[in-house]
């Protein structure tokens, strides 16, 4: 597949999802009701295609959309293009049916390694109905691309080589330098997307499946997943019982459990470092020490 | 849409019923004056039952002339109380809400003057006068059953709907049945028996004057909070006792004879939400009458779960609808994002009747004044407004402003709106605070107010512009004393503490200057980090200015994580990693080594807009100035003025 020979490539990865403010979960069967629920595509993934479609005007380039996903997302790819997308990849495969978000993000990769090299993946930071936020993450591993969550704003220098991008955190931002090509994925308030408006004009979204890409087939589909969905309920409240403070205690003592919510202060562990790596040896550490994992093996 | 099925099911208190379970429980106002009711007291109960609560409680009404009390408590000592306790009455039943009232005897809980000596079961002070009250004769005690008879025979008689004895609060009532408060050794006090019969008798004439169906309830506290007082065994059993005689109780908790008590009973934002539903549980799991439980019950939905989870029958929503009076209303049509929530921040309610002014609310300047200010006229011409500031002051002034059709815009310099309200809410316990931002965000959502985030106004702009006023809402800075060596590194503001901008030395000194929120709240922060903290103020003692129910708590919690405090004390001087604080009494100066000073003395009007503006030649638009930058003081402030200046024009 032919790729422009000036300006960025920019890849942007897309889900189609149930509008969940409209989607209530069935109380006895414990599945989502998806019935009569519009199917949008994630707003998350909306302003990473703004953010796209932006950079192409500013820099020149091509915009490539691509989804796994069932036959009808491709109604959400040709909205992608109405916003302004060069070219709409739909990865659709019965092979597929039952994948996590490990399995997912071995698909994408593999899409993405087929159509051809780019100079910037772009995600939404997470999907209004999974919530998990870790596909983009799983792109990036399985490429070994370098990566940057919640992404607010994106300056691609001039050499197109590296950008520098500003990441929320709690209670401010940090402003990262990052190589390209990388992986981002992007919050809301980055940008605001511009409604679907632009006429198709004979681009066509394009189907491939797990041949096409050349997947293996024990990393897709649910023999490719780590993880699967038990149940899902709606929050219910603690409906049993509330706190009740004994009335034998001293009165200072009611008093006390009484404006503490019955809290303790506890001793804690603060896992310090200079890197996130060494935190996060530590933290395995901790598990380890807990019986919750197998320190070592991957 | 969210429903609220159980909160709006109605319900039978005697032979009366109630459209649903919300309750305004008794609480003085201080819209009363010489002891009786005034217009305003009927407009704040008719905007509450127009507001759609099931059940409004007038205000506490003195049942007898030993009771010695200001001005500001209404009495009904002989029939001409009728007539203005229908009035009352009628405001209520207007808007189909049930009116009830509170009949009450202060006992050691009056007022101490020259003129009178305050009756109580014993001589035994309360915590906050610590005057000394007389013992009650049997006489008076009997005069005084009386009283509460022929009070409910006048509420009968001005047709409204039920008495309810106030035995909570620290009353007279509680004070007989306290065994902290009744020392007596005659038929009234001693055993558990012979405490009750104060109530007992109370309760018999009061039922025999009104006859079986109108509806009497009893309010109690489910725990005094008290050593050597009452606890929830005790008034379970107070509460079997009396349900024969009773149609419903009302359970609150604490004492006024500890500051502690005190506070409780009127719970503020470091207690958390529904602390004491728990005791009206356990009360009505002994009881087979109504029980309705108050305290910190803030929204629909925390109600609708008491209820649903048979934790009480009824809900006390007081300060929740003293905040937002249409909450019943927007919960029963499912808007339940429009509800402006309560923070008990408690100042601008009993705060301001501590001061000795009428209630109101900090984050509703139409409380008290809903007869000017409930319906805002839209102006004749509709003009262009410029307010300038997106803190409590600025959002409020464009929020009104709006009301009266004017094209509003609303700057803000940083990237979202709040002002200090967001770093005051950093402090430990004051995150709820936070919650008035979010009120006055979601207020402006229905309004076609521009804002304008990121956009620093200068007084070109305003030029350019040229609206027909400009509100200035610029705020203020942290105060910065004029002291030798203030330039130190070793000196920070509250603010870069609280935003964690800078890292304090492990010996921290907090200058306080207004004895309030401020430099306790930092204070606290501080404590909580492990950091050892003085906390220096000008005044007699540390927070001295908080409202009486955040002071006891907050004290508390300041001295156990073990706050050292000096009073009367100002800053000398500062040196590189000194701090040297001067005793405002003796002169004595004390040096704390190796110290931060942090600065939590007040604000600095930021008012250089203003100063350029009333200079600026060719300007004509009207200039008013609002909250911290006219004076720095509170959110409060900011936002009563916010309100005012933007229906002004």
């Amino acid at each position: 597949m032919p790729l422009s020979t000036e300006g960025l490539d920019v890849l942007v990865c897309i889900k189609q999802v149930p509008d969940v403010t409209e989607m209530k979960i069935d109380p006895e069967t414990h599945t989502l009701l998806r019935e009569g629920v519009p199917s949008i595509v994630n707003p998350f993934d909306e302003h990473a295609v703004e953010a796209a479609v932006r950079i192409r005007e500013a820099l020149g380039g091509k915009v490539t959309v691509i989804s796994m996903g069932p036959p009808q997302a491709e109604e959400a790819l040709r909205q992608c293009l109405q916003m302004g997308a060069d070219e709409a990849f739909l990865i659709s495969d019965r092979a597929l049916v039952g994948s996590d978000t490990i399995a997912t993000s071995y698909c994408l990769s593999r899409a993405i390694a087929t159509i051809g090299k780019c100079d910037l993946i772009l995600c939404g930071q997470q999907a209004i109905d999974g919530d998990t936020a870790q596909v983009g993450p799983g792109i990036a591993e399985n490429l070994s691309l370098p990566q940057v969550t919640c992404v607010s704003s994106i300056e691609v220098q001039d050499n197109r080589k590296k950008a520098i991008v500003r990441r929320e955190i709690e209670g401010g931002y940090e402003v990262v330098e990052c190589s390209l090509p990388a992986v981002f994925t992007v919050t809301k308030s980055i940008n605001s997307p511009r409604p679907p408006a632009t006429e198709i004009r004979g681009r066509q979204v394009r189907r491939l499946g797990v041949l096409d890409i050349n997947c293996d087939p024990e990393r897709i589909g649910l023999k490719g997943s780590k993880t699967w969905v038990m149940d899902m309920f709606p929050p219910k409240p603690n409906r049993r019982g509330v706190n009740a403070i004994e009335s034998t205690l001293p009165a200072a003592e009611r008093i006390r459990l009484l404006i503490s919510g019955g809290l303790r202060e506890r001793k804690g562990d603060i896992l310090t470092g200079c890197s996130l790596e060494q935190v996060a040896a530590q933290w395995v550490n901790h598990l380890a020490n807990w019986g919750l994992s197998r320190v070592g093996t991957p | 849409m969210e429903t609220f099925p159980h909160l709006f099911e109605p319900i039978r208190l005697g032979e009366v019923t109630v459209r649903n379970r919300i309750v305004s429980t008794a609480h003085m106002t201080f819209f009363v004056s010489n002891n009786l009711p005034t217009d305003r007291l009927r407009e704040y109960y008719r905007a509450r039952a127009r507001g759609g609560t099931g059940l409004i409680v007038i205000e506490p009404v003195s049942v007898h002339p030993s009771n010695v009390a200001s001005g500001h408590l209404l009495k009904a000592h002989d029939d001409s109380a009728i007539p203005w306790l229908k009035s009352l009455g009628d405001a209520i039943h207007e808007f189909g809400a049930t009116a009830m009232i509170e009949l009450t005897h202060g006992g050691a809980n009056g007022m101490y003057t020259i003129e009178a000596v305050v009756g109580a079961p014993s001589a035994v002070p309360i915590e906050n006068a610590r005057y000394m009250p007389r013992e009650l004769e049997t006489s008076e005690i009997q005069s005084i059953v009386r009283g509460f008879a022929q009070a409910a025979t006048f509420a009968k008689k001005a047709s409204l709907d039920g008495v309810i004895l106030h035995g909570g609060n620290g009353n007279l009532i509680q004070q007989f049945l306290s065994p902290f408060s009744n020392r007596r050794e005659d038929i009234y006090g001693g055993s558990a028996e012979n405490r009750l019969r104060f109530v007992s008798e109370v309760l018999c004439a009061v039922r025999e004057a009104v006859g079986e169906e109108f509806p009497i309830g009893l309010r109690i506290p489910g725990d005094e909070f008290l050593s050597g007082g009452l606890t929830l065994d005790d008034t379970k059993w107070i509460a079997q006792r009396l349900q024969t005689g009773l149609d419903f109780l009302d359970i609150n908790c604490g004492n006024y004879s500890s500051y502690v008590g005190w506070s409780l009973g009127v719970a503020p934002m470091s207690v958390p939400l529904g602390p004491t539903v728990y005791l009206a549980s356990a009360i009505r799991e002994s009881v087979r009458i109504p029980v309705i439980t108050v305290g910190r019950i803030n929204d629909p939905v925390q109600a609708e779960q008491i209820i649903a989870d048979g934790h009480a029958d009824m809900v006390g929503m007081t300060r929740a609808l003293v905040c937002d009076p249409d909450l019943p209303e927007k919960a029963r049509q499912g808007r339940i994002e429009e509800i402006r929530t309560c923070v008990a921040c408690c100042a601008g309610c009993v705060g301001r009747e501590e001061r000795g002014q009428a209630m109101g609310c900090i984050q509703n300047p139409i409380t008290g004044h809903e007869a000017e200010w409930t319906t805002i006229q839209p102006a004749q011409q509709p003009a262009s407004v410029m307010v300038v500031g997106g803190g409590p002051g600025g959002m409020e002034a464009a929020w009104a402003a709006s009301l009266r059709g004017h094209k509003v815009t609303l700057y803000e310099k940083a990237d979202a709106l709040g002002g200090q309200i967001p770093i005051a809410a950093l402090a430990p316990n004051r995150d709820e605070f936070g919650d008035v931002v979010r009120n006055l965000t979601q207020q402006l959502k229905g309004t076609n107010v521009c804002v304008r985030l990121g956009v620093d106004v200068s007084s070109r702009d305003v030029l350019a512009e040229s609206p027909e006023a400009v509100i200035l809402a610029t705020g203020s800075v942290p105060y910065v004393p004029a002291v030798p060596g203030i330039e130190n590194p070793n000196v920070v503001t509250d603010w870069d503490i609280l935003t964690s901008k800078v890292a304090a030395s492990e010996l921290c000194v907090v200058l306080d200057g207004d004895a309030s929120e401020r430099s306790c709240s930092v204070a606290e922060f501080l404590l909580a980090k492990g950091k050892q903290v003085v906390l220096a103020t000008r005044a007699y003692h540390v927070g001295i200015n908080l409202n009486k129910r955040d002071k006891p708590l907050t004290l508390l919690r300041l001295l156990d994580r073990g706050l050292i405090s000096y009073a009367h004390t100002w800053i000398k001087e500062v040196r590189p990693g000194e701090v040297v604080l001067e005793d405002t009494l003796s002169g004595i100066e004390t040096v704390f080594k190796d110290a931060t000073l942090v600065l939590a003395i007040g604000g600095k009007a930021n008012d250089h807009l203003y100063r350029e503006l009333v200079a600026l030649e060719g300007l004509h638009s009207r200039i008013l100035r609002v909250g911290d930058c006219l004076a720095p003081r509170t959110a409060e402030h900011a936002i009563y003025e916010g309100f005012k200046a933007g229906i002004s024009i």
